[in-house]
Protein backbone atom coordinates (compact mmCIF):
# COMPACT_ATOMS: atom_id res chain seq x y z
CA UNK A 1 0.00 0.00 0.00
CA UNK A 2 1.37 3.38 -0.92
CA UNK A 3 1.08 6.45 1.94
CA UNK A 4 -0.72 9.10 1.40
CA UNK A 5 0.98 12.21 0.52
CA UNK A 6 -1.33 14.60 1.87
CA UNK A 7 0.48 17.09 4.05
CA UNK A 8 -0.67 18.12 7.78
CA UNK A 9 -0.85 21.45 6.48
CA UNK A 10 -3.27 20.50 3.57
CA UNK A 11 -4.93 18.19 5.95
CA UNK A 12 -5.32 20.63 8.54
CA UNK A 13 -7.09 22.51 5.80
CA UNK A 14 -9.05 20.27 4.22
CA UNK A 15 -11.09 20.00 7.75
CA UNK A 16 -11.13 23.70 8.56
CA UNK A 17 -12.06 25.53 5.47
CA UNK A 18 -14.84 23.67 5.07
CA UNK A 19 -15.86 23.96 8.69
CA UNK A 20 -15.82 27.39 8.64
CA UNK A 21 -17.20 27.74 5.16
CA UNK A 22 -20.15 25.87 6.50
CA UNK A 23 -20.35 28.47 9.90
CA UNK A 24 -20.35 31.78 7.45
CA UNK A 25 -22.72 30.26 5.31
CA UNK A 26 -25.24 29.52 8.30
CA UNK A 27 -24.65 32.92 9.62
CA UNK A 28 -25.02 34.14 5.72
CA UNK A 29 -28.23 32.81 5.44
CA UNK A 30 -29.59 35.24 7.45
CA UNK A 31 -28.36 38.86 6.54
CA UNK A 32 -31.59 40.51 5.44
CA UNK A 33 -31.57 40.84 1.77
CA UNK A 34 -35.01 41.75 0.94
CA UNK A 35 -36.20 38.57 -0.90
CA UNK A 36 -39.22 36.87 0.48
CA UNK A 37 -39.68 34.66 -2.76
CA UNK A 38 -35.94 33.10 -1.31
CA UNK A 39 -37.51 32.70 2.20
CA UNK A 40 -39.75 29.81 1.08
CA UNK A 41 -37.29 27.59 0.51
CA UNK A 42 -34.57 26.52 1.71
CA UNK A 43 -31.30 26.27 -0.22
CA UNK A 44 -28.66 24.18 1.32
CA UNK A 45 -25.28 25.63 -0.03
CA UNK A 46 -24.05 24.28 3.55
CA UNK A 47 -23.97 20.81 1.57
CA UNK A 48 -21.38 21.64 -0.61
CA UNK A 49 -18.39 22.67 1.97
CA UNK A 50 -20.03 19.43 3.84
CA UNK A 51 -19.39 17.63 0.94
CA UNK A 52 -15.88 18.03 0.51
CA UNK A 53 -15.14 17.90 4.34
CA UNK A 54 -16.77 14.52 4.22
CA UNK A 55 -15.01 13.28 1.42
CA UNK A 56 -11.45 14.44 2.48
CA UNK A 57 -11.38 14.50 6.38
CA UNK A 58 -10.75 11.48 8.93
CA UNK A 59 -11.12 11.06 12.63
CA UNK A 60 -13.90 12.12 15.20
CA UNK A 61 -13.44 15.80 15.09
CA UNK A 62 -15.51 16.21 11.51
CA UNK A 63 -18.86 14.06 12.29
CA UNK A 64 -18.87 16.09 15.86
CA UNK A 65 -18.36 19.46 14.53
CA UNK A 66 -21.04 18.90 11.57
CA UNK A 67 -23.26 17.65 14.89
CA UNK A 68 -22.46 20.99 16.35
CA UNK A 69 -22.61 23.09 13.04
CA UNK A 70 -26.45 21.40 12.65
CA UNK A 71 -26.89 22.59 16.48
CA UNK A 72 -26.15 26.06 15.36
CA UNK A 73 -28.14 26.03 12.01
CA UNK A 74 -31.33 25.09 14.47
CA UNK A 75 -30.58 27.93 17.08
CA UNK A 76 -30.37 30.56 13.96
CA UNK A 77 -33.04 29.06 12.18
CA UNK A 78 -35.55 28.93 14.56
CA UNK A 79 -36.07 25.17 13.93
CA UNK A 80 -36.41 22.34 17.09
CA UNK A 81 -32.74 21.28 18.21
CA UNK A 82 -32.32 18.20 16.47
CA UNK A 83 -33.78 19.09 13.09
CA UNK A 84 -30.85 20.18 10.90
CA UNK A 85 -28.57 19.12 12.82
CA UNK A 86 -29.60 15.03 11.92
CA UNK A 87 -30.15 16.14 8.28
CA UNK A 88 -26.68 17.50 8.50
CA UNK A 89 -24.97 13.77 10.10
CA UNK A 90 -27.42 11.78 7.54
CA UNK A 91 -26.15 13.69 4.76
CA UNK A 92 -22.68 13.21 5.88
CA UNK A 93 -23.15 9.63 6.54
CA UNK A 94 -24.29 9.46 2.92
CA UNK A 95 -21.07 11.51 1.39
CA UNK A 96 -19.27 8.83 3.31
CA UNK A 97 -20.77 5.68 1.89
CA UNK A 98 -19.48 7.15 -1.55
CA UNK A 99 -15.82 8.27 -0.68
CA UNK A 100 -14.93 5.14 -2.48
CA UNK A 101 -16.81 6.31 -5.67
CA UNK A 102 -16.14 10.08 -5.35
CA UNK A 103 -12.45 9.91 -4.87
CA UNK A 104 -10.80 10.50 -8.31
CA UNK A 105 -14.18 10.80 -9.84
CA UNK A 106 -14.69 12.76 -12.52
CA UNK A 107 -16.23 16.51 -12.11
CA UNK A 108 -19.15 15.42 -13.41
CA UNK A 109 -19.56 12.63 -11.63
CA UNK A 110 -19.28 14.21 -8.00
CA UNK A 111 -21.58 16.38 -9.24
CA UNK A 112 -24.23 13.95 -10.04
CA UNK A 113 -23.94 12.36 -7.02
CA UNK A 114 -24.28 15.50 -5.33
CA UNK A 115 -27.34 16.08 -6.92
CA UNK A 116 -28.55 12.47 -6.22
CA UNK A 117 -27.63 13.09 -2.27
CA UNK A 118 -29.22 16.41 -2.41
CA UNK A 119 -32.85 15.45 -3.46
CA UNK A 120 -32.64 12.51 -0.93
CA UNK A 121 -31.50 14.68 1.72
CA UNK A 122 -34.18 16.99 0.66
CA UNK A 123 -36.67 14.03 0.62
CA UNK A 124 -35.66 13.36 4.02
CA UNK A 125 -36.35 17.17 5.11
CA UNK A 126 -39.87 17.03 4.03
CA UNK A 127 -40.59 13.86 5.60
CA UNK A 128 -38.95 15.00 8.66
CA UNK A 129 -41.01 18.26 8.83
CA UNK A 130 -43.90 16.52 8.23
CA UNK A 131 -43.55 14.22 11.37
CA UNK A 132 -41.93 16.80 13.68
CA UNK A 133 -43.21 20.17 12.94
CA UNK A 134 -46.41 21.95 12.73
CA UNK A 135 -45.91 24.00 9.30
CA UNK A 136 -45.20 21.50 6.30
CA UNK A 137 -43.78 23.28 3.70
CA UNK A 138 -44.59 23.68 0.24
CA UNK A 139 -43.40 19.92 -1.38
CA UNK A 140 -42.49 21.66 -4.81
CA UNK A 141 -40.84 24.34 -2.60
CA UNK A 142 -38.85 22.09 -0.75
CA UNK A 143 -37.34 20.43 -4.27
CA UNK A 144 -37.11 23.80 -5.74
CA UNK A 145 -34.62 24.47 -2.79
CA UNK A 146 -32.65 21.06 -3.64
CA UNK A 147 -32.75 21.94 -7.31
CA UNK A 148 -30.89 25.65 -7.32
CA UNK A 149 -28.43 23.72 -4.17
CA UNK A 150 -27.07 21.64 -7.04
CA UNK A 151 -27.21 24.28 -10.10
CA UNK A 152 -24.52 26.42 -7.28
CA UNK A 153 -22.77 23.62 -6.74
CA UNK A 154 -19.60 24.30 -9.30
CA UNK A 155 -19.87 28.10 -7.87
CA UNK A 156 -18.83 26.51 -4.12
CA UNK A 157 -17.16 23.63 -5.76
CA UNK A 158 -14.38 25.89 -7.68
CA UNK A 159 -13.46 27.27 -3.55
CA UNK A 160 -12.84 24.11 -2.62
CA UNK A 161 -11.03 21.99 -5.63
CA UNK A 162 -7.55 23.45 -5.12
CA UNK A 163 -7.30 22.06 -1.43
CA UNK A 164 -7.84 18.10 -3.52
CA UNK A 165 -5.19 18.51 -5.59
CA UNK A 166 -2.29 17.00 -3.25
CA UNK A 167 -3.97 13.84 -2.48
CA UNK A 168 -2.70 10.22 -3.28
CA UNK A 169 -5.14 8.47 -5.18
CA UNK A 170 -3.81 4.95 -3.86
CA UNK A 171 -3.95 6.34 -0.18
CA UNK A 172 -4.61 4.22 2.49
CA UNK A 173 -7.78 2.53 1.24
CA UNK B 1 -6.01 9.34 0.65
CA UNK B 2 -6.38 8.96 4.22
CA UNK B 3 -8.97 6.76 5.15
CA UNK B 4 -12.10 7.33 7.34
CA UNK B 5 -11.97 3.68 8.62
CA UNK B 6 -9.35 2.21 10.64
CA UNK B 7 -5.88 2.04 8.72
CA UNK B 8 -4.27 -2.09 8.41
CA UNK B 9 -3.14 -3.15 11.51
CA UNK B 10 -4.87 -0.27 13.83
CA UNK B 11 -7.88 -1.42 16.11
CA UNK B 12 -10.83 1.23 16.80
CA UNK B 13 -13.14 0.75 19.01
CA UNK B 14 -15.47 3.07 16.79
CA UNK B 15 -14.86 4.20 13.13
CA UNK B 16 -15.94 8.01 11.83
CA UNK B 17 -18.86 6.35 10.32
CA UNK B 18 -19.86 4.95 13.71
CA UNK B 19 -19.29 8.56 15.09
CA UNK B 20 -21.26 10.09 12.31
CA UNK B 21 -24.24 7.57 12.95
CA UNK B 22 -24.12 8.02 16.71
CA UNK B 23 -24.34 11.77 15.86
CA UNK B 24 -27.58 11.14 13.92
CA UNK B 25 -28.86 9.40 16.16
CA UNK B 26 -28.05 11.85 18.90
CA UNK B 27 -30.18 14.92 16.87
CA UNK B 28 -32.65 12.20 16.79
CA UNK B 29 -33.03 12.09 20.05
CA UNK B 30 -33.27 15.90 20.48
CA UNK B 31 -35.47 16.58 17.76
CA UNK B 32 -37.91 14.05 19.28
CA UNK B 33 -37.08 14.58 22.91
CA UNK B 34 -36.57 18.06 23.23
CA UNK B 35 -39.25 20.60 23.83
CA UNK B 36 -40.10 22.72 21.36
CA UNK B 37 -40.95 25.92 23.53
CA UNK B 38 -39.39 25.33 26.54
CA UNK B 39 -37.84 28.39 28.20
CA UNK B 40 -34.18 26.95 28.68
CA UNK B 41 -34.16 26.87 24.51
CA UNK B 42 -35.93 30.05 24.07
CA UNK B 43 -32.91 31.43 26.30
CA UNK B 44 -30.12 29.45 24.67
CA UNK B 45 -31.40 30.83 21.19
CA UNK B 46 -31.56 34.60 22.38
CA UNK B 47 -28.06 34.34 24.44
CA UNK B 48 -26.75 32.81 21.28
CA UNK B 49 -28.27 35.80 19.11
CA UNK B 50 -26.28 37.92 21.54
CA UNK B 51 -23.55 36.33 20.61
CA UNK B 52 -23.61 36.20 17.02
CA UNK B 53 -24.83 39.57 16.72
CA UNK B 54 -20.99 40.60 15.51
CA UNK B 55 -20.51 38.20 13.63
CA UNK B 56 -23.99 38.63 11.65
CA UNK B 57 -23.04 42.57 11.28
CA UNK B 58 -19.38 41.11 9.99
CA UNK B 59 -21.13 39.24 7.25
CA UNK B 60 -23.68 41.38 6.08
CA UNK B 61 -21.46 44.95 5.74
CA UNK B 62 -20.87 44.00 1.96
CA UNK B 63 -24.15 43.06 1.47
CA UNK B 64 -24.88 46.34 2.85
CA UNK B 65 -22.53 48.51 1.01
CA UNK B 66 -23.59 47.23 -2.12
CA UNK B 67 -27.42 47.79 -1.06
CA UNK B 68 -26.10 51.48 0.57
CA UNK B 69 -24.49 52.35 -3.34
CA UNK B 70 -27.61 51.17 -5.36
CA UNK B 71 -30.15 53.40 -3.27
CA UNK B 72 -27.67 55.96 -3.67
CA UNK B 73 -27.75 55.61 -6.96
CA UNK B 74 -31.37 55.40 -7.42
CA UNK B 75 -32.00 58.67 -5.04
CA UNK B 76 -28.94 60.39 -7.69
CA UNK B 77 -30.91 60.01 -10.14
CA UNK B 78 -34.80 60.75 -8.85
CA UNK B 79 -33.69 63.41 -7.16
CA UNK B 80 -35.33 66.32 -8.70
CA UNK B 81 -38.68 63.95 -8.69
CA UNK B 82 -38.23 63.25 -5.42
CA UNK B 83 -37.96 66.89 -4.43
CA UNK B 84 -41.20 67.99 -6.05
CA UNK B 85 -42.61 65.30 -3.97
CA UNK B 86 -41.07 66.48 -0.68
CA UNK B 87 -42.92 69.92 -1.51
CA UNK B 88 -45.96 68.59 -2.60
CA UNK B 89 -46.44 66.34 0.63
CA UNK B 90 -44.67 69.24 2.77
CA UNK B 91 -47.84 71.35 1.68
CA UNK B 92 -50.27 68.56 2.55
CA UNK B 93 -48.75 68.32 5.91
CA UNK B 94 -49.15 71.55 6.86
CA UNK B 95 -52.90 71.72 5.53
CA UNK B 96 -52.95 68.54 8.06
CA UNK B 97 -51.20 69.66 11.05
CA UNK B 98 -54.07 72.26 11.59
CA UNK B 99 -56.78 69.92 11.47
CA UNK B 100 -54.87 67.66 13.98
CA UNK B 101 -54.11 70.50 16.17
CA UNK B 102 -57.74 71.29 16.45
CA UNK B 103 -58.83 67.39 16.66
CA UNK B 104 -55.95 66.90 19.48
CA UNK B 105 -57.35 70.02 21.61
CA UNK B 106 -61.04 68.32 21.38
CA UNK B 107 -60.32 65.11 22.14
CA UNK B 108 -58.14 66.10 25.40
CA UNK B 109 -61.50 68.15 26.58
CA UNK B 110 -63.98 64.66 25.65
CA UNK B 111 -61.44 62.97 27.55
CA UNK B 112 -61.87 64.82 30.25
CA UNK B 113 -65.53 65.38 30.35
CA UNK B 114 -66.29 61.65 30.10
CA UNK B 115 -63.26 61.16 32.63
CA UNK B 116 -61.43 58.64 30.84
CA UNK B 117 -57.64 57.79 31.45
CA UNK B 118 -54.93 59.15 29.13
CA UNK B 119 -53.04 56.49 27.26
CA UNK B 120 -49.72 56.05 28.74
CA UNK B 121 -46.95 57.82 26.80
CA UNK B 122 -45.26 55.34 24.82
CA UNK B 123 -41.57 55.49 24.00
CA UNK B 124 -40.51 54.93 20.72
CA UNK B 125 -36.08 53.49 20.05
CA UNK B 126 -35.27 52.98 16.72
CA UNK B 127 -33.40 49.00 15.92
CA UNK B 128 -31.75 47.66 13.50
CA UNK B 129 -32.57 44.77 11.69
CA UNK B 130 -29.29 42.05 11.95
CA UNK B 131 -31.08 39.16 11.05
CA UNK B 132 -34.07 37.95 8.95
CA UNK B 133 -34.79 34.42 10.31
CA UNK B 134 -37.19 33.98 7.91
CA UNK B 135 -37.40 30.24 6.55
CA UNK B 136 -40.43 28.04 5.46
CA UNK B 137 -41.03 27.57 9.31
CA UNK B 138 -41.34 30.80 10.87
CA UNK B 139 -41.17 34.18 10.18
CA UNK B 140 -38.93 35.87 12.81
CA UNK B 141 -36.35 38.85 12.31
CA UNK B 142 -33.75 39.51 15.26
CA UNK B 143 -33.24 43.68 15.85
CA UNK B 144 -29.97 44.85 18.13
CA UNK B 145 -31.84 46.07 20.71
CA UNK B 146 -32.49 44.37 24.12
CA UNK B 147 -33.17 44.33 28.05
CA UNK B 148 -30.40 47.04 27.97
CA UNK B 149 -33.13 49.03 25.77
CA UNK B 150 -35.79 48.67 27.69
CA UNK B 151 -37.67 46.17 25.47
CA UNK B 152 -39.83 43.54 26.70
CA UNK B 153 -41.64 40.94 25.24
CA UNK B 154 -44.71 41.64 23.90
CA UNK B 155 -43.76 44.81 22.77
CA UNK B 156 -45.78 46.10 19.26
CA UNK B 157 -42.70 46.63 16.63
CA UNK B 158 -42.97 49.26 14.18
CA UNK B 159 -41.63 49.30 10.52
CA UNK B 160 -41.82 53.03 8.90
CA UNK B 161 -45.63 52.99 8.03
CA UNK B 162 -47.40 50.54 10.63
CA UNK B 163 -46.84 47.56 13.03
CA UNK B 164 -44.97 45.24 11.87
CA UNK B 165 -44.95 42.10 14.17
CA UNK B 166 -44.24 42.01 18.77
CA UNK B 167 -40.91 40.93 20.34
CA UNK B 168 -41.28 37.73 21.25
CA UNK B 169 -37.81 37.14 23.36
CA UNK B 170 -35.29 39.39 24.70
CA UNK B 171 -31.51 39.38 25.00
CA UNK B 172 -29.47 41.97 26.91
CA UNK B 173 -28.04 43.37 23.38
CA UNK B 174 -30.54 41.27 21.07
CA UNK B 175 -34.35 40.94 20.49
CA UNK B 176 -36.40 38.58 18.07
CA UNK B 177 -39.54 39.80 16.86
CA UNK B 178 -42.16 37.47 15.64
CA UNK B 179 -43.28 38.87 12.47
CA UNK B 180 -47.25 39.42 11.49
CA UNK B 181 -47.04 36.89 8.72
CA UNK B 182 -45.87 33.85 11.34
CA UNK B 183 -48.43 31.05 11.30
CA UNK B 184 -47.95 31.86 15.58
CA UNK B 185 -48.69 35.40 15.48
CA UNK B 186 -52.45 36.84 16.86
CA UNK B 187 -52.81 40.46 17.05
CA UNK B 188 -56.09 41.93 17.88
CA UNK B 189 -56.98 44.54 16.15
CA UNK B 190 -59.95 47.19 15.25
CA UNK B 191 -61.07 47.83 11.87
CA UNK B 192 -61.12 52.02 12.16
CA UNK B 193 -64.71 53.27 10.03
CA UNK B 194 -66.55 50.06 11.23
CA UNK B 195 -65.33 49.35 14.92
CA UNK B 196 -65.13 45.87 13.87
CA UNK B 197 -63.17 43.62 16.53
CA UNK B 198 -60.85 40.91 15.30
CA UNK B 199 -57.72 38.98 15.06
CA UNK B 200 -55.05 39.81 12.84
CA UNK B 201 -53.47 36.07 12.52
CA UNK B 202 -50.78 34.96 9.91
CA UNK B 203 -50.73 31.60 7.93
CA UNK B 204 -46.88 32.05 7.18
CA UNK B 205 -47.79 33.50 3.65
CA UNK B 206 -47.25 36.90 2.74
CA UNK B 207 -50.12 38.77 3.89
CA UNK B 208 -51.96 38.23 7.49
CA UNK B 209 -55.57 37.54 7.82
CA UNK B 210 -58.71 38.25 10.05
CA UNK B 211 -59.54 35.67 12.37
CA UNK B 212 -62.57 35.58 15.19
CA UNK B 213 -64.75 37.85 13.66
CA UNK B 214 -68.56 38.84 14.34
CA UNK B 215 -71.02 37.06 12.26
CA UNK B 216 -72.61 39.42 10.89
CA UNK B 217 -69.17 41.91 10.53
CA UNK B 218 -69.51 44.95 8.52
CA UNK B 219 -66.46 44.96 6.79
CA UNK B 220 -65.59 47.36 3.75
CA UNK B 221 -62.79 47.25 1.51
CA UNK B 222 -60.02 49.51 2.11
CA UNK B 223 -60.92 49.60 5.84
CA UNK B 224 -57.91 50.98 7.72
CA UNK B 225 -56.73 48.46 10.65
CA UNK B 226 -55.69 49.47 13.88
CA UNK B 227 -54.55 47.67 17.18
CA UNK B 228 -57.29 47.49 19.55
CA UNK B 229 -55.15 47.41 22.54
CA UNK B 230 -57.25 44.28 23.60
CA UNK B 231 -55.24 42.63 26.07
CA UNK B 232 -53.02 45.36 27.55
CA UNK B 233 -49.65 44.30 25.53
CA UNK B 234 -50.26 46.98 22.79
CA UNK B 235 -51.31 50.66 22.88
CA UNK B 236 -54.45 51.30 20.75
CA UNK B 237 -54.44 53.00 17.18
CA UNK B 238 -50.90 51.54 15.96
CA UNK B 239 -51.75 51.62 11.86
CA UNK B 240 -51.38 48.21 10.83
CA UNK B 241 -52.67 47.92 7.33
CA UNK B 242 -55.64 48.27 4.88
CA UNK B 243 -58.22 45.54 4.94
CA UNK B 244 -59.08 43.82 1.11
CA UNK B 245 -61.22 40.68 0.40
CA UNK B 246 -59.99 37.88 -1.76
CA UNK B 247 -62.00 36.41 -4.31
CA UNK B 248 -64.08 34.17 -2.03
CA UNK B 249 -64.55 37.65 0.19
CA UNK B 250 -62.08 36.22 2.88
CA UNK B 251 -60.71 39.21 4.84
CA UNK B 252 -56.98 39.70 5.03
CA UNK B 253 -54.39 42.68 5.35
CA UNK B 254 -52.22 44.12 3.42
CA UNK B 255 -49.96 45.21 5.78
CA UNK B 256 -48.27 49.04 5.16
CA UNK B 257 -45.18 48.27 5.31
CA UNK B 258 -43.13 45.64 2.98
CA UNK B 259 -41.95 43.06 5.39
CA UNK B 260 -39.27 42.48 2.60
CA UNK B 261 -37.41 45.81 2.75
CA UNK B 262 -36.79 46.28 6.75
CA UNK B 263 -33.77 47.54 7.55
CA UNK B 264 -34.52 49.59 10.47
CA UNK B 265 -37.35 49.21 12.22
CA UNK B 266 -38.84 50.99 15.69
CA UNK B 267 -39.86 49.53 18.92
CA UNK B 268 -42.63 50.88 20.96
CA UNK B 269 -41.71 50.58 24.78
CA UNK B 270 -45.45 51.40 26.15
CA UNK B 271 -46.20 49.84 29.20
CA UNK B 272 -49.50 48.08 29.98
CA UNK B 273 -52.71 50.56 29.35
CA UNK B 274 -54.44 50.93 32.75
CA UNK B 275 -58.03 49.98 32.69
CA UNK B 276 -60.86 51.96 31.58
CA UNK B 277 -62.31 51.29 34.86
CA UNK B 278 -59.61 52.21 37.03
CA UNK B 279 -59.72 55.66 38.69
CA UNK B 280 -56.70 58.10 37.32
CA UNK B 281 -55.45 59.25 40.15
CA UNK B 282 -54.45 63.03 40.88
CA UNK B 283 -57.80 64.01 38.29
Amino acid sequence: MVAATTTPARRFLQTWVPLLAIFLLIVAEHVPLGRDWLTNMDIGFVFVPMLFLARYSEGFFAPIAILLLGVLKDVTSDTPIGFWSFLFCVFFILVLGQRQLLYNAAYNTVWATFGFLCFLIYTVFYVLAVLSLSVVPSFAATMLGALLTVLAFPLFNLAFDWLSQDDDPLGAY
Amino acid sequence: MAGFGPRKGEKRLLTGTGIAFICALLALLLLFVLPKNDPLIVDLRQKSFDVLMPVFRMVAWPFDQMRAAGKNMNELMDLRQQNADLLAENQSLRENIETLTRDSALLSQYRQLLSMPIETEAKVIGARVVADLRSPFVKTLVVNRGQEDGVAIGQAVMGGRGLVGRVISVGSRSSRVLLATDLNSHIPVVTLSGNVRAILSGRNESQPVLTFLPRKADLQNADTIITSGDGGEMPIGLPVGKLALDEHGKPFVQLHDDLDQLVHVRLVLSEAVPDVATPVRGR
